[in-house]
């Protein structure tokens, strides 16, 4: 009867209790990209940042990470929809079996993944073998290090991203209103195009997203497959680790961050 | 519940069909790897690791004898990163959604956005900060950058199914707050918080970005050296080395996805 | 339209659900089927309307059969209990929805052609106006409360003007006091309307209040069916007897054989002797609370309990033979706990619920 605490004091408590979130927080994320945007935007006539964003290896290699996450997203998405749809409203035999399968990639981290394309696809890959022991013909040796090998890679590690973030958005979407739809007299293609898709936007956007920055992030892949094609992660570390040039990896770290943290902004207008 | 989906025969089995292939595909690679490292060495020629290894033994003792330091450094950090992301993370989030307070919201957003930032991104700009610091130390905190999106998640989501009025109940029956959360919260809260352990370690023990670039010849993670195997050995060791990584994150995996966790759709930083 | 439910069964893999069910539904009627949870009457409506298939029986509209028809061909309107209002359309939309979708109506008799644009809007229109919605038009679904979901729900069903309207549960998602006021306006709405209808409900004042023939309905089976007063009535089962309204069932032993089995004998029981039907193997005699009053020449009882409930007093009596009975008594007359009294039954010949085997 005693505890009339006043609304503040419980406040007060979940201040306290995030208290060490919010110091990892400022002094792990904040404080880090704050210095990053502050160098860039310190250095007189903004050198760095002018000279990633000339024509060159650093504007190409902002430039391809756009262009290649934007296509594995929308590859992966585009791909991802009917499997999601099937592991979440279809019950059949195997399916949760299935569901493992597709989301074991999960735990590969890029290199792996990079290693993985190798393997089926490098200079001695399982595919070419394969298809040279089948035709007599040697066909895609080392289709890996292209550039579609990398988004073959790409695709690999969003795929389970892309199917298991709409799974979940799919499980949600309420039964009945399918079976309202039908009861209404609405044909698949109808329920589909009138209920199904604009119930599904939302986590469409959402997905596209989180594949699109897993995209821009990626490192591993690119580290082991990357011939002529280079991403933005991958020049950071060029720049840091080969040449020491701080101030051009800087701006380029920057730029990334901020590009990924746009679109990302960009597609989750108008969620809630 | 149980009711037919109205899609029609032909429709539905071309989805599974799509379903089947798409794991298939996922899988070959997996499986080709798997072959790799428990057939015969000798098959694949001339290797970098000379003729002494040769039989499956041979090649997880050769994996385990060159890669044992940063297999231990790997388990040191996951022994840290998982305590300390469910130390900073579980207490927020209950927080976030019991005791609200000026700015918690904006809070819980900002604790998700480094998501979105490239991981090698921030490793350099972590770097850039506090390049002094120990690098264990960094190592530590790249890797709670990633992970505690995932803790607020999923204990956040925990905290919004179970009756408010449990903890009042508790209260009501005496407890005081200490008490309540030992008693109520804490336990009922249980499988949230075996479910971000999990997910805290696979995300962990798989993170490349930061943990490459802030290596150095002593501090090494398995994942790190990982990518030097892929670099310098022939395909037996390479598989085998694959092989090793991935024997503690299947199971979890497994356990992640028994316990319903979708916060780990986002999986490891690529 | 007039529908057959013809030896219709149903099982979610081996358990049955609905076990070979028969029953007509009267023509431009309400039929209302009630039934404890789990007794099938959900799926029932779904088997009406296509949503399932029957494993066993046939389904006729009009005496056509549509067992296999799927849903979207049949010429029906459903309210679902959690209404199932599409969230991303505003309350006009949802109404409209069924207007546009280009329905290949099964029954040819009813088959129209998609309405121009004008004579859309009045259709929804007509619709909205007849469940008092023209204000809501522009909302959308999460922005109503939960009666004006409801009203949206039934207008979006009707406005394709459906041969039979399946609603299950339709209240269930009210508050109490909601829910009694719309009951009667959705029974007046719906014998507005004239259409065939199909009422899942478990609710049994809804279900007096709405049916013009009720089905009771227990594990999957139909237990009994007619009109309701007479269900009321003459129950044929306990189950029926005890499932609409509250009911005393006092034991009648098996009757000694009379001159002949076909002459009724004189039985007597605690509440009395009453001529019962002759060759019967016992049951027992239903007594509904308001037919037992004080009687200076009845049966001696102590009060127990009661209770003033407003319209009557709930008063518990135990029988000086060991049997309890409840009773209603008007207020005025109501006997204190304690008191000793004479009960009669008001009913010269009340029902007789023989024993089944």
């Amino acid at each position: 009867m005693t505890d009339r605490r006043p609304p503040t004091g419980s406040s007060l408590t979940g201040a306290l209790l995030s208290l060490p979130l919010v110091l990892f927080l400022a002094a792990a994320v904040a404080w880090p990209l704050a210095s990053l945007a502050g160098h860039a935007l310190s250095d007189p006539g903004w050198r760095a940042v002018r000279q990633v964003l000339a024509a060159g290896r650093y504007r190409t290699a902002l430039v391809n990470s756009l262009g290649l996450s934007a296509a594995a997203a929308l590859g992966s998405v585009l791909l991802a929809v009917a499997p999601a749809w099937v592991l979440a409203r279809e019950r059949f035999p195997g399916r949760n079996a299935l569901r493992t399968a597709i989301s074991l990639p999960l735990t590969f981290s890029g290199v792996l993944v990079g290693f993985l394309m190798v393997v089926l696809l490098g200079r001695i890959g399982a595919i070419p073998e394969a298809l040279a022991y089948l035709t007599g013909r040697r066909m895609f040796e080392g289709a890996a290090y292209t550039v579609a090998g990398l988004f073959l890679a790409y695709l690999y590690f969003e795929l389970p991203r892309a199917v298991m973030t709409l799974e979940s958005a799919f499980r949600r979407f309420p039964r009945e209103l399918d079976s309202a739809a039908r009861a209404l007299g609405a044909g698949p293609l109808q329920r589909l195009l009138k209920v199904g898709l604009p119930l599904a936007a939302p986590a469409l956007r959402s997905t596209l997203a989180v594949t699109f920055s897993a995209s821009m992030g990626s490192f591993g892949v690119a580290l082991i497959l990357s011939r002529r094609f280079t991403v933005a992660p991958l020049e950071i570390y060029t720049e840091m680790t080969g040449f020491l040039n701080d101030e051009v990896a800087g701006a380029l770290a920057l730029m990334l961050a901020l590009s990924t943290l746009a679109v990302d902004r960009l597609l989750s207008v108008g969620k809630r | 519940m149980r009711a037919a989906t109205g899609f029609p025969g032909g429709l539905r089995r071309a989805g599974i069909a799509a379903t089947v292939v798409l794991a298939l595909a996922l899988l070959t690679p997996i499986v080709v790897t798997a072959t790799g490292a428990f057939s015969r060495a000798e098959w694949y020629g001339q290797r970098s690791e000379g003729a002494g290894v040769e039989t499956v033994p041979d090649l997880f003792r050769y994996v385990t004898g060159i890669w044992g330091g940063a297999l231990l450094r790997s388990v040191q950090v996951v022994a840290v990163v998982v305590p300390l992301a469910l130390a900073i993370g579980a207490p927020a989030a209950w927080a976030f959604r019991r005791r609200p307070f000026p700015g918690s919201r904006l809070l819980e957003s900002a604790a998700l956005v480094p998501l979105s930032v490239p991981g090698v991104a921030l490793g350099f700009s972590l770097i850039q900060v506090a390049g002094g610091a120990p690098r264990f130390a960094l190592l530590v905190a790249g890797h709670l950058v990633y992970t505690l999106p995932m803790v607020v998640k999923t204990v956040a989501n925990a905290v919004e199914t179970f009756d408010p009025r449990l903890e009042s109940a508790a209260r009501s029956l005496g407890a005081g707050e200490w008490e309540t959360a030992a008693r109520v919260t804490v336990p009922l809260l249980t499988p949230a918080l075996v479910l971000s352990a999990l997910l805290v370690f696979a995300v962990s023990w798989g993170e490349f970005n930061v943990s490459f670039l802030l290596a150095t010849p002593l501090l090494q993670t398995f994942p790190a050296a990982l990518y030097l195997t892929y670099t310098t050995n022939s395909f037996p060791v390479a598989a085998a080395a694959t092989l090793v990584f991935l024997a503690p994150v299947v199971p979890a995996l497994l356990a992640i996805q028994a316990l319903g966790g979708e916060e780990f759709h986002r999986g490891l930083p690529a | 339209m007039k529908v057959h439910v013809e030896d219709v069964s149903f099982a979610y893999g081996r358990e049955p659900v609905v076990s070979s069910v028969s029953m007509e539904l009267p023509e431009g009627g309400i039929t209302v089927v009630i039934g404890p949870s789990g007794s099938g009457k959900s799926t029932l409506l779904q088997l009406l309307c296509g949503l399932l298939h029957p494993l066993q029986g046939q389904i006729l509209f009009d005496g056509e059969d549509v067992t296999g028809v799927p849903t979207e061909r049949r010429d029906v309107g459903v309210v679902f209990q959690s209404y199932a209002l599409f969230p991303h359309l505003t309350v006009r939309e949802n109404i409209a929805f069924g207007l546009q979708t280009g329905r290949r109506r099964f029954s040819l008799r009813s088959s129209r052609r998609r309405p121009t644009r004008r004579h859309l809007e009045e259709r929804v229109w007509d619709a909205a106006a007849l469940l008092s919605l023209e204000r809501l038009l522009d909302r959308k679904p999460s922005q109503l409360s939960g009666g004006e979901q409801q009203r949206v729900a039934l207008a979006r069903a009707v406005a394709p003007r459906p041969s039979l309207l399946l609603l299950d549960e339709p209240l269930s998602a009210l508050d109490a006091r909601l829910r009694r006021t719309v009951r009667a306006e959705l029974a007046a709405l719906l014998r507005k309307l004239g259409t065939t209808t199909f009422y899942v409900t478990h609710d049994q004042e809804e279900a007096m209040l709405l049916a013009d023939h009720l089905v009771v309905l227990d594990q999957g089976r139909v237990v009994q069916a007619g009109d309701p007063l007479d269900l009321y009535r003459r129950p044929q089962t306990p189950f029926v007897a005890s499932f609409l309204g509250e009911a005393n069932l006092v034991e009648v032993e098996a009757l000694p054989s009379g001159p002949s089995p076909v002459v009724p004998v004189r039985s007597h029981t605690p509440l009395g002797s009453f001529v019962l039907p002759g060759a019967c193997q016992g049951g027992w005699l239903l007594v509904r609370p308001e037919d037992l009053t004080e009687d200076p020449c009845g049966t001696m009882a102590t009060v127990l309990d009661s209770r003033g409930m407003g319209p009557h007093d709930r008063v518990i009596l135990l029988l000086d033979t060991g049997t309890e009975v409840l009773a209603h008594f008007s207020s005025e007359t109501a006997p204190a706990p304690g008191t000793k009294v004479r009960i009669g039954v008001r009913t010269r010949r009340p029902h007789f619920v023989a024993h089944r085997d």
